[in-house]
């Protein structure tokens, strides 16, 4: 059967232990396999707070899998994820129609160094959330203020040839907006 | 922005934005990439117009769908209302 290569992304309860939340996605894993399908590589991710609450709660586990199945796995997959009660929101995404298993065997080899080195960053700030949710959000505070200034300067970017005459559509379409504000003040 | 000259009608020299996607092929739009999406959204968790990040129209087309995705889930927030305060 035609292997198509997918991603679901799930996230789990947080009072799951590291044992059951393994089970949970060995159980999934096993219904892939069951299906002739092949898993490429499951990420666990450490316990995150939520950009919004989520059955009341504000933590949850995440767990990426990535995996070739065929198509008619996913319906089933995703009946049950339902029914689980573990899983809090699922997402699966269609990476790509076609699945190759050699490519895949490459990307294994890839995410897996990723995680890797996620994991030895992330050991020492997750003892620290344990420690107090205050130092945490200090974290996250700088990149808000980031992401404020961010759009309006662009990357520094390799600086193109002095263009004499700068291209005249856009200077009329930068006017036009000028222009906009201009009558929004008044 | 500093005032318009005589000479130049009422414009001031913008800097040409570039999208990012472009300018740096190894950076994917993924949902899973929360931090990176941030950028791309207001405070309040609207997803920015091409016109002020200079994103291109094809990667603004991904980056869209990869905003919507990472909101469901809950990796961003839809509004502010709702999140989180951290």
């Amino acid at each position: 059967m035609k292997l198509r290569h997918y991603e679901t992304m799930l996230l789990l309860h947080p009072e799951l232990n590291k044992e059951q939340r393994e089970e949970l996605v060995q159980k999934y894993s096993q219904i892939i396999t069951d299906a002739g399908g092949e898993m490429v590589f499951v990420d666990h991710w450490p316990l995150r707070k939520l950009a919004y609450p989520v059955q009341k709660l504000t933590q949850g586990y995440y767990v990426v899998m990535e995996y070739g199945a065929p198509g008619t796995v996913i319906q089933e997959l995703t009946r049950l994820f339902r029914i689980d009660e573990g899983i809090m929101k699922f997402l699966t995404d269609k990476l790509d129609e076609e699945f190759d298993p050699e490519e895949a065997a490459k990307r294994r080899a890839e995410l897996e160094k990723k995680s890797q080195e996620r994991d030895a960053g992330s050991e020492e700030a997750e003892s620290v959330v344990e420690e107090g949710g205050e130092t945490a959000s200090e974290a996250t505070a700088p990149a808000e203020k980031q992401e404020e200034t961010e759009p309006e300067t662009p990357e520094p970017q390799p600086e193109p040839q002095p263009e004499p005459q700068p291209e005249p559509q856009e200077e009329e379409q930068e006017a036009a907006a000028d222009d906009q504000t201009q009558e929004n003040k008044e | 922005m500093a005032p318009p000259t005589r000479f130049r009608r009422r414009r001031v020299y913008v800097r040409r934005k570039v999208c990012r996607f472009c300018a740096d092929k190894n950076l994917a739009i993924d949902y899973k990439n929360a931090d990176l999406l941030k950028s791309f959204i207001t405070e309040r968790g609207k997803i920015l117009p091409k016109r002020v990040t200079g994103t291109c129209a094809k990667h603004q087309r991904r980056l869209t769908t990869a905003i919507k995705k990472a909101r469901i889930m809950a990796l961003i927030p839809f509004t502010s209302g709702h999140a989180i305060k951290d």
